[in-house]
């Protein structure tokens, strides 16, 4: 079983950041939340929808970055955001898109088909796409993996923006110093089970390495 | 089924009749495919003299199905790529919706590839495939192969050795459908009317519905777990 017994909740706002090593759960957790895998037991609540019953309505609530980009290759960057928008039902789509293209720094690769973009670019594009609906939940599986200084405070301040907009964001990586520095709330996950849960505000650097290497070694 | 789902599948279809507009390599490698079979058939069986009206269509039909094939792997192929299929289903839209798009899109691409190789097989077969009727059994054939093959190409998409596992699936389902697109394409191709051959047209046609509607329900289940 990848997951057992994980009870999480997300408050608006909130940046909560998961921090685990590989084969944790935490890909698994994230995909289960975007409703991209059915849990064996458990439910997924989306601002009071229950996402097994409506998920339609519970996906549009909902934005998602994960290991790949989600994004065609062959088609610009604006026309990628535009698809988006046009299935998220938004108003000025194209005023939209403009100004996330902008909020990236790509207002001027708009025209380039993705494929032409750096892993960097593409990874801001695929966070501009999760967020261009405003969602109410923001979930991010290792969103800096890969990513230079410029596209990593891009990615920092798309999910700072979101956050001051009242959405929750979940955000999983196994970079502990990135996680303390963008998060709220911090959980430790591993084999499947969540270890720890603390306030980022109550840890220190060294006492989270600390508790992440003692978690790690209980299991 | 609402509006909502028509208007999203019509987004969706323009977003693939963009990226192929773009790339243009599934079309190219379904004529090309669909030209060479042809070719090969016409030179084999030598059948100017006579005769060629009866196999004509059986071969076209055979490299259509076949040419359909690759088309509905490159499709799927498409939208594997980094992950663009998950992308759509984190999107509000319906499975259904999803589904009738990339049947659409796939048919419409069979249909144009079809067109073509209508010419290309009368002078091959020396028999007269260019009847506006034609375009009927085209249309009706292309939908069932892409309604079945949309379904069983995204089934396939996640499994080891999908290339030899979609023919191997697609083609024994069709079997009924080609058969009708086969009687029906010979009987015009003789001169017949639509009204001639109803039946075959009737075949095809309950073939595209019946496993249509199943495979638009099924694909939610596919692509959903």
């Amino acid at each position: 079983m990848a997951l057992s017994g994980v009870d999480l909740r997300l408050a608006r706002g909130q940046v909560y950041v998961l921090l685990g090593p590989n084969g944790a759960g935490k890909t698994t957790l994230i995909r289960i939340l975007a409703m991209l895998e059915q849990p064996s037991a458990g439910h997924v609540r989306i601002a009071g929808v229950d996402a097994r019953r409506r998920p339609v309505e519970a996906r549009r609530l909902i934005g998602a970055v994960l290991h790949q980009s989600l994004l065609y290759g062959d088609l610009t960057a604006e026309e990628n955001l535009l698809l988006y928008a046009r299935l998220y039902d938004l108003d000025d789509a194209r005023k939209r898109v403009r100004e996330a293209l902008d909020g990236i720094g790509l207002g001027r690769r708009a025209g380039d088909p993705v494929r032409t973009l750096s892993r960097g670019m593409r990874q801001c594009l695929s966070v501009a796409r999760a967020v261009l609906h405003r969602p109410h939940v923001l979930l991010l599986d290792e969103p800096y993996s890969g990513l230079d200084c410029r596209a990593a405070h891009y990615v920092s301040r798309t999910i700072e923006r979101a956050a001051r907009g009242g959405c929750a964001v979940l955000l999983t990586t196994h970079e502990l110093d990135r996680g303390l520095r963008v998060a709220d709330r911090l959980g430790i996950l591993s084999g499947g089970r969540m270890l720890a849960e603390m306030w980022a505000r109550e840890v220190s650097p060294v006492a989270l390495r600390r508790l992440y290497a003692g978690a790690l070694a209980d299991v | 089924m609402s509006t909502d789902v028509w208007r999203k599948a019509w987004v969706l279809v323009g977003k693939d009749l963009a990226l192929e507009w773009r790339t243009r390599e599934s079309f190219l490698v379904m004529l090309l495919f669909g030209a060479i079979v042809g070719a090969i058939l016409g030179l084999a069986f030598e059948l100017r003299a006579g005769g060629a009206g009866e196999v004509a269509p059986g071969a076209l039909w055979v490299a259509l199905a076949f040419a359909g094939v690759l088309g509905l792997g490159r499709s799927m192929a498409r939208e594997e790529e980094d992950g663009c299929l998950e992308g759509l289903m984190l999107a509000p839209v319906d499975a259904s919706c999803v589904y009738l798009a990339k049947v659409a899109a796939n048919a419409l691409s069979m249909l144009g590839v079809g067109l073509v190789l209508l010419p290309l097989f009368s002078a091959f077969f020396g028999v007269n495939l260019l009847r506006p009727g034609l375009l009927v059994v085209l249309l009706l054939g292309a939908a069932g192969l892409s309604g079945v093959g949309t379904l069983l190409s995204t089934m396939v998409a996640h499994m080891r050795g999908r290339e030899a596992l979609l023919p191997v699936l697609l083609l024994p389902t069709v079997v009924p459908l080609v058969i009708g697109a086969v009687r029906a394409t010979a009987g015009m191709a003789s001169g017949q009317s639509l009204s001639a051959v109803a039946t075959w047209l009737r075949l095809m046609a309950v073939f595209d519905l019946v496993l249509g509607a199943a495979a638009c329900l099924l694909y939610a289940w596919v692509t959903e777990g």
